[in-house]
């Protein structure tokens, strides 16, 4: 008989004390909580503090942020601004420390390694070379390139004078697999934080030109 | 069957395993590039692509169209032509490799051979630039490789060996402006 | 002896026979049909079946009428910007679109033994410039007649003879390739 032969699971089923389970599930629950240290806040982990001109070096990038410059427009630097809008520039000192050319377009080397603290989300919306406004430039490997990463932010979220704080992240290597061929750098996590005064320049003479008075010239 | 012939089988079999492990050729090989040696002044055809490396020049700083810039380069001159057809027929991928560091062809330079689209049988001369570390200069070997394709697997790669440590630095190097070689 | 020994000692392929001829026959039918498949719905987005229309004649197709081509062959060195080694073709396409209008990509040049290479128009690289109504496709054209008039660079060793092919994107795998004499 079927029935006969399932009996004792029906028996074991009887015999669990049902009363307690919600006891004990909240009991491990608490306890597997009280393991990860209770509901305390996490401490978030500390980022070394960086000031203009000071280097975060990974294995992908040494980077060098420099000054941060407020301006009206900055065209060369390939961002366009619409009314009520100005434009953040970083510039940076960048050494591409791999054994491959790295590219700067979006979600590559620069455009995903350094970012704006308060929006570390936005990648720079235009990447070009300091010094002869290549947009997207090539980082070849060994050799030091100074580069403009601009947001176009609104007009009245920074001032000049004001600190602006930038994410440095460091990637990781990664190995193709299945349809994915080659080696590239993916998965950034913040490393250091770079906090730099902010010169507003008005329409300014273009970031983009080069400036006998910059930093490192 | 005997002992001794099972063994013996057992391990011809483990042996013969063994090398086929060591000679099946790793993935890449699979789809390794049509390697195409040259020499500078040789033509070298490959898919599509024909190229002669006419010269190549050392210098601190490049030059074209009023364009200057601060490296040292390695500008190689060059004449390059299509095949077969005009089709996705551009010099799109340019690398020189040096000491287990590949450099890729500079998208600097207003005019350069870099990514331009070639004609067939009927060839265009002009540069291409490598911005490059002051190290490699003072290197051996650097193989230079030339194709149509920004992915150069599987298909046809003109490479050149050159000694960048001969090469006789200049100070200033214009490239050669783009146009038809003859 | 049992009747099951007999049929036993008739083997297993003969036993089998027929599901085995089966298999034999419907295994490679299988990737028969599915390469015939996926190259055939490769095939039907590529130019690959022409009309053609022989030297001074028209033909009709995607509903228009298209020919005859009239080439005619530059002076070497005595035109534009061809280098040596090379010379300039023109090719001419008078087009009546019929009652509906046509679209067509600028058209190429093939040659239909040797090599078979093909060029496409170099109308701007010689520094050629196109009066008004000399077009270069037939992109918004309406439906009156016109002319599409362009130039190529083809080397001195290029075998004819040519044919001018013209491609309309939504009649492909059919395209148009209208042969020239010079």
């Amino acid at each position: 008989m079927p029935k006969r032969r399932f009996r004792w699971v029906r028996v074991a089923a009887d015999r669990v004390p049902t009363k307690w389970v919600a006891g004990i599930g909240i009991g491990v629950f608490l306890a597997a909580t009280a393991a990860f240290g209770g509901l305390e806040t996490v401490e978030a982990v500390s980022l070394p503090e960086l000031s203009a001109g000071e280097e975060h070096r990974n294995d992908q990038l040494a980077v060098t942020v420099k000054r941060a410059v407020l301006i009206d427009e900055l065209p060369l630097a390939g961002v366009t601004v619409e009314p009520g809008e100005r434009v953040l520039a970083l510039i940076v000192d960048a050494e591409n420390r791999w054994d491959e050319p790295l590219p700067t377009t979006r979600g590559y080397s620069l455009s995903s390694t350094v970012a704006l603290a308060d929006h570390p989300e936005v990648e720079p919306q235009g990447i070009s070379r300091y010094d002869d406004t290549t947009a997207n430039p090539w980082l070849q490997p060994g050799v030091l390139a100074t580069i403009v990463l601009a947001w176009v932010v609104p007009a009245d979220r920074h001032a000049g004078g004001d600190d602006v704080r930038v994410v440095l992240n460091d990637e990781t290597l990664m190995t193709g697999t299945a349809v994915i061929s080659g080696q590239y750098w993916d998965d950034p996590v913040p490393a250091a934080i770079v906090t730099l005064d902010i010169e507003d320049v008005g329409a300014g003479r273009d970031a983009a030109e080069p400036d006998p008075g910059a930093v490192g010239e | 069957m005997r002992r001794w012939a099972a063994a013996l089988g057992g391990t011809a079999l483990v042996v013969a395993a063994w090398g086929i492990a060591l000679v099946t050729p790793e993935d890449a090989e699979a789809e390794r590039s049509f390697v195409v040696p040259v020499e500078i002044g040789d033509r070298g055809e490959g898919r599509n692509l024909a190229v002669t490396v006419t010269g190549i020049r050392a210098a601190d700083a490049a030059t074209i169209d009023g364009w200057v810039a601060e490296g040292p380069w390695l500008i190689v001159d060059l004449e390059a032509a299509a095949v077969q057809s005009e089709l996705r027929a551009q010099l799109s991928h340019a690398t020189l490799s040096v000491d287990g560091r590949t450099f890729r062809a500079s998208e600097r330079p207003p005019d350069s051979l870099f990514r331009s689209a070639l004609a067939v049988g009927v060839p265009r001369s002009g540069s291409i630039a490598f911005e490059l570390p002051e190290e490699v200069f003072g290197d051996d070997l650097a193989v230079l490789s030339l194709g149509l394709s920004a992915d150069p697997r599987l298909d046809s790669l003109i490479e050149l060996h050159l000694e960048p440590s001969s090469l006789d630095r200049v100070e200033e190097a214009e490239l050669m402006s783009s146009g038809w070689a003859r | 002896m049992t009747v099951d020994a007999v049929m036993n000692r008739r083997g297993w392929w003969r036993r089998n026979a027929l599901p085995l001829v089966g298999v034999a026959v419907l295994l490679p039918a299988t990737f028969g049909v599915i390469a015939w498949n996926e190259w055939n719905e490769y095939f039907s987005g590529q130019p690959t079946q022409a009309v053609v229309a022989p030297p001074g004649a028209s033909v009709e197709f995607e509903g228009a009428v298209w020919g005859p081509a009239e080439i005619e062959v530059m002076d070497p060195g005595a035109v534009l910007e061809a280098p040596a080694g090379s010379r300039v073709v023109m090719v001419a396409v008078p087009v009546d679109p019929g009652t509906d209008a046509v679209t067509c990509l600028p058209p190429t040049l093939r040659e239909t033994t040797g090599a078979q290479r093909e060029w496409q128009h170099a109308t701007f690289e010689i520094g050629w410039s196109p009066e008004p109504d000399e077009l270069g496709s037939c992109a918004l054209t309406g439906t009156d007649p016109f002319t599409i008039t362009v130039a190529f660079l083809v080397p001195l060793d290029a075998t004819g003879p040519l044919a001018v092919e013209l491609i309309s994107p939504e009649a492909l795998p059919r395209f148009a390739r209208l042969l020239v004499e010079p």
